[in-house]
């Protein structure tokens, strides 16, 4: 089981232990935390130091997220062709796959879909078969899907684990899975932008100023079984319990995140 | 511009096209589905019963409603997930949808693209709000995989909207207007809808009481974006001040209820969109009542035509549309804004 680390900025190479035969860098959700060209620089010193491999992760982006995207692209593509991308957006698929020609791709956690609600638990022994099925089971398994990914250079998709389980069988890709924390929700209304002062609330998508570098919050309601964290504009929550039968799951990859990667 | 507006059922139809919609929007969970997936998974993001069809009649009569009309029909089928077990459900309402005469499909799963494509089914493809068209890059993707018509996120600043709709001349996009103001991406929110753990205020009636106005203080809200949670700091890189603890809390606390709003509106815009290109508004609520539909078909037909009639800066039109939605809705706007930039 390779054992890799997920962390969303430098300092937290303190936490890159022996075990850790992979670094996974970058941001799921925001392109506002596309690290720089110089934080690029010291990552891929510090793996090439330690003789690790390299995942570079990166998010959804706006057309302007697209164009900060591209310098990155060439500079990891050059300096370090081996490493393994993950895509959050279709979009920037499309670039990678025709532009840059890069095929060691991974299906992010945003383009895998699998169902996370936490209150899916309560809802355990109260719905049939099929849905307690569907609850387990994501959207890229299908053969139509999978087949298409495979062909278009994307060999791995990334999962959650999550509360319910999961069920996999077949003819599937492989798959890393990520822990202990997992996303549930996301947004371009970042309610942790801007916090520090009040707000007049809007609908806007509110100037950043990395607020969410410093704060976390935490969401705690009686119907949610799990006690849900805000960091910047996305929630997660926490599941330390792995799953045991990996293996017949086809996850060859454990992600381990020592702090929400935001 | 044209006007597409949801409906639940045949008598909706026949209102909302004689209100003035250019096209209307439904799903339907036929027994087919009900019996395997009873309730929380939908095949179109409407767990509810009452915001679908029940049945393939009564999507044949709109149709057929519709085409006499000259209005059109699209049947989403927008699910953010479809597992392998779902596909023979999905592809039943395909071919039905083909039958009857549907106009189009609203999807936006990959693999259920694919699989349309694949089969050579000859139906036009609207790829849904859930494909997260931030970028014009991934419009292209789309596009190859046969979408003709993209519903884009309304996450999206004006200035981004337009030069999406610029890359793409020969794409129709549409945009949403009115009603729920979701925080979150609609296709990368992986909570639950439609949890009702109240059955004193099942969801017709829930809204029902917002839309009459009257306190709504004992309704319970169940989706996970508008719970009341209690809100706690748990790590900060600094300590910040108790005073500006305060403020972090409280701004929260307002996301989760402020965002919830019956009437987010967004028709301002409808000046510019019309300038940028945009092919249509679509009004978001299938669940919504009857009534409440119609105003907006109403409301939004008054902007357009006005839009076609005469030349007006900015400001101008604004207090136009305010004082159209207060002429409709018997209350002033309430400045919740879909693209509140600017305004």
């Amino acid at each position: 089981m390779e054992q890799a680390i997920f962390i969303a900025n430098i300092e937290n190479t303190k936490y890159v232990k022996l075990q850790h035969s992979r670094l996974y860098f970058g941001n799921e959700f925001c392109e506002y935390l596309i690290p720089s060209l110089e934080e690029l620089r010291y990552i891929i010193d510090f793996i090439k130091k330690n003789k690790i491999a390299f995942t570079f992760v990166t998010p959804f982006v706006t057309n302007k997220g697209i164009e900060v995207l591209r310098p990155i692209f060439e500079y990891i593509i050059r300096k370090y062709p081996d490493t393994e991308l993950v895509v959050n957006d279709w979009g920037v698929f499309r670039i990678l796959r025709d532009e840059f020609y890069h095929s060691n791709l991974v299906l992010g956690r945003l383009l895998t879909k699998q169902i996370k609600d936490p209150r899916i638990l309560s809802l355990k022994n109260k719905v049939s078969w099929s849905m307690k099925q569907y609850f387990k089971e994501t959207n890229a398994d299908t053969p139509v899907f999978s087949d298409f990914l495979s062909v278009n250079g994307i060999k791995r998709i990334e999962m959650d684990n999550v509360l319910q389980e999961i069920n996999r069988g077949g003819e599937v890709l492989k798959a890393s899975l990520y822990f202990p924390f997992i996303y549930v929700t996301t947004t371009r209304l970042c309610v942790t932008a801007a916090c520090e002062t009040v707000k007049n609330f809007s609908r806007n998508i509110p100037v950043c100023g990395k607020e969410c570098r410093k704060y976390t919050l935490r969401l705690h309601h009686y119907s949610m079984p799990k006690k849900l964290f805000i960091k910047g504009n996305t929630q997660f929550y926490k599941n330390d319990y792995v799953l045991e039968n990996l293996k017949q799951l086809h996850v060859d990859r454990l992600v381990y995140e020592p702090e929400i990667p935001m | 511009m044209k006007i597409i507006a949801p409906v639940n059922n045949q008598r909706e139809a026949e209102a909302l096209l004689e209100a003035g919609a250019h096209a209307v929007y439904c799903g339907v969970t036929p027994y087919s589905w009900i019996e395997k997936y009873p309730t929380v998974v939908s095949p179109n993001r409407r767990a509810r019963q009452s915001a679908n069809l029940a049945s393939y009649n009564e999507l044949q009569e709109i149709v057929d409603l519709a085409h006499s009309k000259d209005a059109f029909v699209y049947l989403t089928l927008n699910s953010i997930c479809c597992t392998e077990r779902q596909y023979p459900l999905i592809f039943e309402q395909v071919e039905k949808a083909k039958k009857v005469g549907v106009d189009a499909l609203i999807v936006c799963d990959v693999g259920i693209l694919l699989t349309i494509r694949n089969k050579g089914i000859d139906l036009d493809i609207h790829l849904s709000t859930g494909g997260a068209s931030f970028n014009s890059h991934t419009v292209k993707f789309y596009e190859e995989l046969g979408a003709s018509r993209i519903i884009l996120p309304t996450q999206l600043q004006m200035s981004e909207i337009e030069k999406i709709v610029k890359d793409f001349p020969a794409i129709k996009f549409e945009v949403f207007i009115l009603n729920s103001g979701c925080k979150d991406i609609d296709c990368f929110c992986m909570f639950l809808h439609g949890l009702n753990d109240d059955r004193r205020f099942p969801g017709e009636r829930f809204l029902k009481r917002l839309f009459l106005r009257k306190k709504h203080s004992g309704c319970t809200r169940t989706d996970a974006c508008t719970l009341d949670y209690e809100i706690s700091l748990i790590s900060s890189a600094d300590t910040p001040s108790k005073e500006t603890e305060k403020v972090i809390l409280q701004n929260i606390k307002n996301s989760f209820n402020e965002f919830f709003k019956l009437y987010t509106c967004g028709v301002c815009r409808a000046a510019e969109f019309d300038r940028m290109g945009i092919y249509g508004m679509k009004i978001s609520g299938r669940g919504y009542p009857m009534i409440k539909k119609i105003k907006d078909v109403r409301f939004l037909k008054a902007v357009v035509s006005h839009i076609k009639e005469q030349a007006f800066g900015e400001k101008e039109f604004s207090k136009y549309v305010q004082d159209t939605f207060k002429q409709v809705y018997g209350m002033n706007c309430s400045h919740f804004c879909y693209y509140p930039e600017r305004i």
